[in-house]
């Protein structure tokens, strides 16, 4: 741990002391990435401006004051250069999340169908007083009393034959 | 929640300031002695044209009268400077001389930037050596 202060640091940097940055990088590096994950939230885009936001502030270095307090430049160099970084990926960025969405979409459409098709299956395994309960109860949307009533069976024992039918779904998808 | 991920960023941006700061410092090194040489070699041939054209016009013989006699001495003193002004390449000799002064101004004003620059390439030498 270097007990050099910012002040002291950035003099020698500005004396020629290129390690001295070092230092300042490292005393810096948390608090700059989380006060810019504030402005991004993407933790990767955030280091990427941390870095550049280091290299933007060592190439002005030598205009410092250094007896002003540093931390007001880091964090102002950081603000500027995640501003700047978001302008300029800013149609990448919204290209990309367009194709992403649409993929991301496509995907689940899959998923879908290929859930549906399967459990469609499994229940046309099931017997038919319980294939007909589960299609009238999950997907006809009927509640427990209208099917009992259509099945003209006890409205508890349609929950029973729900519940074994669910059993066996359940053991049949796996 | 998803949680941050956060790599230590020291060693890629002190490896991207080595590289800007070797080829920064190594410009403007390259771009300082240039310029001296070339101011140098430009002060050099003012000196030589002015030393030709003083021995060309011989004008320099003129003050071997200061060798004579002090009652010569006092009889031609003031002719004899006043060809010597009249014949001596002034032009030439104030160009070496705006040279120089420009010259000297340069290694003056820089030094305190060169001893920055060689500061900087020999840490970084040194720590490319490691």
């Amino acid at each position: 741990m270097d007990a050099r202060t910012d002040e002291q640091l950035v003099l020698a940097v500005q004396e020629g002391d290129v390690f001295a940055f070092e230092v300042l990088v490292g005393r810096y590096q948390k608090k700059l990435h989380s006060f810019v994950s504030r402005m991004v939230s993407d933790s990767q885009m955030a280091q990427d401006i941390v870095q550049e936001a280091y290299i933007n502030l060592y190439k002005t270095i030598d205009r410092i004051d250094a007896k002003r307090s540093f931390s007001i430049y880091v964090f102002s160099i950081a603000r500027n250069t995640a501003i700047s970084y978001l302008r300029q990926k800013k149609k990448h960025i919204s290209l990309d999340m367009i194709e992403l969405a649409e993929e991301e979409r496509l995907y689940e459409q899959l998923v879908t169908r290929e859930t549906q098709q399967t459990v469609r299956r499994a229940v046309a395994k099931l017997e038919p007083k319980y294939r007909r309960v589960i299609r009238l109860y999950y997907f006809d949307d009927v509640s427990y009393e209208q099917i009992a009533k259509s099945l003209q069976l006890p409205v508890n024992t349609v929950r029973t034959y729900l519940f074994r039918a669910k059993k066996i779904l359940r053991d049949l998808l796996g | 929640m998803k949680k941050r991920r956060q790599t230590d960023v020291t060693v890629a941006v002190m490896q991207r300031i080595a590289k800007y700061e070797q080829e920064r410092s190594g410009w403007w090194l390259r771009a300082f002695h240039t310029i001296v040489v070339l101011l140098g070699l430009v002060a050099g041939v003012f000196a030589v044209r002015l030393a030709l054209q003083v021995r060309e016009r011989q004008t320099l013989d003129m003050i071997a009268l200061f060798q004579e006699d002090a009652e010569i001495i006092r009889e031609f003193w003031a002719d004899t400077m006043e060809i010597v002004f009249v014949e001596f390449p002034f032009e030439t000799m104030w160009m070496l001389i705006a040279l120089l002064f420009v010259l000297v101004f340069v290694l003056w004003s820089t030094r305190r930037k060169r001893s920055i620059a060689n500061r900087r390439l020999s840490e970084l030498a040194k720590r490319n050596k490691k």
